[in-house]
């Protein structure tokens, strides 16, 4: 009726204790009726014998011979037994940790503690970032690397690796995410709404997520993918990744990309994925105005971000935006401080802390000011020797390298920004100076105050302060508030960085106008 | 967590960085863990590149070191027999003479090694004094070569010449053997560099009385299995680098009734018994030696492999092989000991760490073990015995696997940390902890203490250089 099996386990040694517990674990298995493990010595076959659990494979057994016998109603519970009995065996005991300093000073130990950890956000020193993130793909968790100063080369090797594991590297060198409402990095609070976005600019994502939401709408995700990612070395690895997560998320209405210029090959692909997807796909490429091969592929296209989001809010909703240009910015008061300009005052200064908000205003600029000049010029833009000292017309990313070099963000703590606003504005030369507000998670507490302080502590030459603020209502610096400090403080706040730009544009207008009639 | 399943599930965020980078997540109800992130490899960036060329091809190097680790934990070291070493020890031949650690001229040798190399020549009838054995050195009439190299090992100096006596063990699983000397005692002893007519008469007894006894019964049992002496010593508070009582005495119980047979009327019956269990508690460490030798040699070889295959001392230099870099040393000057010395004794005394013995932290015995070992705490200089846990606890985190043939018992079961990992260290900084006597400088005074040694880290470091030239950029 019953049945009996043994393993043998030849030159294995177990102390008793262990054994008994094996024992009483195997014991406790439905339909087992007596278990016993036990070292093969004399003294211990007789217990076999007693406990009806001997065979011949007992019997033989030598003495260092670890023998588990089990007895079972049946065939099924025997097995069970059997195989329990191994895993005991074989199992590793992991020891209760008694963390002494609850300190955790490395990715393995965190992974000791959070086992569910699906994504490591990176902003160490580049020189170590790289290392953590391999090791973060290698335990299968996505990677946000902030961090930057990694080489290209390391940047496709990581994004190889993640791509054939199924995982995704944004970065190097991303600002901003927004996974499932989660912000990762710099990031405002947006609303959930039917749009997915990819992007390989930090800002770019800020200002088209915080649009969206101002215009009522929201989105499903945003992916960052670092600046580098449309270029060809990288050829668009994790973009296409993050651009097939989002045609096959059912919450996804409408895909959104915003991103410098891609690369020919990386062009290709994009194009190859409209036509592949239902789904409408709008893009920015920042400075861009060739959108045709877009367009004849099913495509949608915004020239600025503004448009960009107004594109995607009119392909979710099928209604239009309801916006007036300029709206909010007093024409009068305006006019009036362009004609108290100075004849010395003709430049302008545009001083960023988001990257691809200053992009997005000098592509715009450039078309109708010149020369200008840039520590980060795009095509037709002068390079800017020495960054500390501005001339002409000049943009300034306080956000890049150079600026940054031991030192926080100008988002986060905008001290350096706001010493160079301050430097502009009493600059005599200078009539306007055009800046950003992003606020959000990760960005400081207050920036308008921050900015606006910088603006009172100005000498007796003023120049024209033109802003836009990137973020929402929801922020927890909140839109409206930002707004009116600045607005308190003399600045013109346009609605988005584009229109901010187009007043730049206004405003050099009237001055021209103004020489002409002189 | 695959990407695509990303948006379906809970954000759950691990952050190396910006602290305020977390507060966001929280809020959104995101799930984060902060980490207070060190500077892997203490910092050094051209280790952080190395590391970084290594975790991409992670899963190759995780393959071979598994396969490394398991050869280690499937060894089954049985020990056959003793033997003069001329007839088993390859390569081994007349005015050969085998030493401790990484290769080492007599003129570079340390006091003890030389005091021990004298002696081993005199003892074998090639010199009649340090003289004529120094004058024959100089001469190139001796060869010298270590102990490593002829799947052999030797504690402190370590010294193996043809006529001495060593314990044969067969790893059964891969059938190679290893090789090592028999413990002489304490005291005026060769492996500290004694040469006297008292330690030249002991190595005799040793050869004449003492080996072919034991042999006998060793023969008799049919062969003696040391990992189960090990499994089991473990549960009885030896770590069997610093601390062999139990070992000893549970060698001694598995062979006493033919080794009883054997001596029942060799007139020096007493003196073997008295030799084997009542004056010597670290007998068995010359069998956890070989038995270690034996397990490890297996784990040699093995490409893609960063798995440590010895470490091991000559007294000037520490020395490193790796799995797959084969039998190269990467070598750096020894460190002293940190521990007790015995009253008398200082730091100034002491010569730098010595010996093959640190073969046995390899398969994760001795310091690895010395949580489990709360008698060596004090004597080893750990302080606590929490603190002997903390030092095993910290040996997981450079090891490949735990040992679960090796469990230790007060460490709810744990298999010991066993297969220590270059990449591990180095990027850790933990450097391995290595449970040891120290000799006394000058050659012949013997024992001045006990305490815990750590490799130099430079060593790893040129290991990892070469292993990534070697296996990577390629």
């Amino acid at each position: 009726m019953s049945c009996l099996d043994t393993i043998i386990l030849s030159n294995t040694y177990r102390d008793s204790v262990f054994l008994m517990k094996i024992s009483a674990e195997v014991a406790k298995i439905n339909g087992v009726i007596e278990a016993a493990a036990m070292m093969a010595t004399e003294r211990n076959k007789d217990l076999f014998e007693k406990s009806n659990l001997s065979n011949e494979k007992v019997c033989n057994a030598l003495s260092d011979d670890l023998v588990i016998s089990v007895r079972a109603e049946n065939e099924e519970a025997l097995q069970k037994a059997l195989s329990k009995a191994n895993e005991m065996l074989s199992s590793v005991n992991k020891a209760e940790k008694t963390d002494k300093d609850n300190k955790i000073k490395t990715l393995e130990a965190a992974l000791q503690v959070d086992k569910e950890a699906n994504v490591l956000l990176i902003s160490c020193a580049g020189d170590y970032a790289k290392y953590e993130a391999v090791k973060g793909l290698n335990n299968g968790l996505n990677i946000m690397l902030y961090s930057d100063n990694i080489s290209v080369e390391d940047e496709l090797a990581l994004k190889q690796l993640a791509h054939q594991k199924q995982l995704i590297v944004m970065g190097p060198d991303c600002g901003s995410s927004i996974i499932n409402g989660v912000p990762l990095a710099f990031a405002n609070r947006v609303g959930k709404g039917p749009i997915g976005v990819v992007g390989a600019s930090g800002t770019g994502i800020q200002e088209v997520t915080s649009l969206l939401d101002r215009y009522g709408c929201g989105i499903t995700q945003a992916f960052g993918t670092g600046g580098r990612d449309p270029k060809e070395e990288i050829n668009g690895i994790t973009m296409m990744d993050c651009l097939e997560i989002i045609k096959n998320d059912p919450n996804s209405k409408v895909i959104l990309i915003v991103s410098k210029p891609p690369c020919k090959s990386v062009l290709k692909k994009i194009i190859e994925f409209i036509k592949s997807t239902e789904k409408p796909v709008v893009v920015n490429f920042a400075g861009e105005d060739d959108y045709s091969e877009i367009v004849q592929a099913g495509g949608y296209y915004g020239k600025s971000l503004e448009e960009t989001a107004m594109e995607a809010y009119r392909l979710a909703t099928g209604k239009e935006v309801e916006y007036e240009l300029f709206s909010g910015i007093d024409f009068n008061k305006l006019n009036k401080e362009i004609a108290n300009l100075l004849p010395s005052q003709k430049y302008l200064r545009a001083i960023y802390s988001g990257g691809s908000l200053c992009y997005e205003a000098m592509a715009e600029i450039k078309k109708y000011v010149s020369p200008i000049l840039s520590n980060t010029p795009l095509k037709g833009v002068e390079k800017l020797e020495d960054v500390k000292k501005s001339r002409l017309n000049t943009f300034l990313d306080i956000g890049d390298d150079e600026f940054t070099v031991g030192k926080p963000h100008p988002m986060i703590d905008p001290t350096i920004k706001c010493k160079r606003l301050e430097a502009e504005i009493s600059d005599e030369e200078v009539a306007i100076v055009l800046t950003d507000c992003v606020i959000g998670y990760g960005s400081c507490d207050d920036p308008a105050k921050a900015i606006a302080e910088a603006i009172n502590e100005k000498s007796t030459t003023k120049a024209i302060v033109v802003a836009s603020v990137c973020g929402t209502q929801k922020d927890y610096q909140i839109y409206s508030k930002q707004v009116e400090i600045l607005r308190d403080a003399g600045v013109y706040v346009a609605q988005s960085n584009y229109q901010a730009a187009k007043l730049c544009e206004y405003i050099f207008n009237k001055l021209s106008e103004a020489k002409n009639e002189g | 967590m695959k990407a695509n399943e990303l948006i379906n599930n809970e954000v759950n965020v691990i952050n190396i960085g910006l602290k305020s980078f977390t507060e966001g997540i929280k809020k959104e109800n995101g799930k984060v863990l902060d980490t207070d992130w060190l500077p892997p490899a203490s910092g050094d960036t051209k280790m952080v590149d190395l590391l970084f060329k290594c975790e991409l091809h992670a899963e190759e190097i995780n393959k071979a070191n598994e396969k490394a680790v398991n050869i280690i934990m499937s060894g089954q070291p049985v020990l056959k027999g003793i033997k003069q070493a001329k007839y088993v020890v390859p390569g081994l031949k007349e005015r050969l003479i085998l030493h401790a650690g990484p290769p080492v001229e007599y003129k570079d040798m340390c006091g003890p090694m030389q005091g021990a190399v004298v002696g081993a020549m005199i003892y074998e009838g090639w010199a009649k004094d340090k003289a004529d054995a120094e004058k024959q050195i100089a001469n190139g009439e001796i060869e010298f070569d270590c102990n490593h190299h002829h799947s052999a090992v030797g504690p402190m100096t370590g010294i193996i010449t043809s006529s001495m006596p060593v314990f044969e063990v067969v790893n059964e699983t891969y059938g190679n053997y290893a090789y090592c000397t028999i413990n002489e005692g304490i005291g005026e002893v060769m492996r500290f560099g004694a040469n006297g007519p008292k330690v030249i008469s002991k190595l005799h007894w040793l050869e004449d009385v003492f080996a072919p006894a034991l042999n006998e019964a060793i023969q008799k049992t049919g062969g003696v299995n040391l990992k189960n002496i090990m499994a089991q010593a473990l549960a009885m508070g030896d770590e069997m680098h610093q601390r062999n009582v139990a070992a000893s005495l549970i060698f001694y119980k598995t062979i006493c009734s033919e080794l009883t047979e054997v001596i029942v009327d060799n007139p020096h019956g007493k003196e073997i018994v008295e030799f084997l269990v009542k004056k010597n508690d670290q007998f068995f460490l010359n069998l956890a030696m070989a038995a270690s030798k034996s397990i490890m040699d297996k784990a040699r070889n093995i490409p893609m492999s960063t798995v440590v295959t010895a470490l091991s001392r000559n007294g000037v230099d520490f020395g490193l092989n790796v799995s797959s870099l084969g039998d190269e040393w990467f070598t750096a000057p020894c460190l002293k000991p940190v521990g007790l010395y015995f009253p008398g004794y200082s730091e100034e005394d002491a010569n730098p760490d010595m010996g093959d013995s640190s073969i046995t932290e390899c398969i994760g015995i001795g310091g690895c073990a010395m949580g489990c070992s709360p008698a060596v705490v004090n004597f080893v200089g750990a302080g606590s015995v929490a603190k002997a846990m903390e030092y095993t606890d910290s040996m997981a985190e450079i090891t490949v696997a735990q040992n679960y043939n090796l469990p230790m018992p007060n460490m709810n079961f744990v298999g010991v940390p066993c297969g220590f990992d270059i990449r591990k260290i180095v990027s850790s900084g933990i450097l391995p902890v290595i449970n040891t006597g120290m000799a006394h400088k000058k050659a012949g005074i013997g024992q001045v203490g006990a305490g815990i040694v750590n490799p130099p880290m430079d060593i790893f470091k040129q290991a990892l250089k070469k292993f990534v030239e070697e296996y990577i950029d390629k």
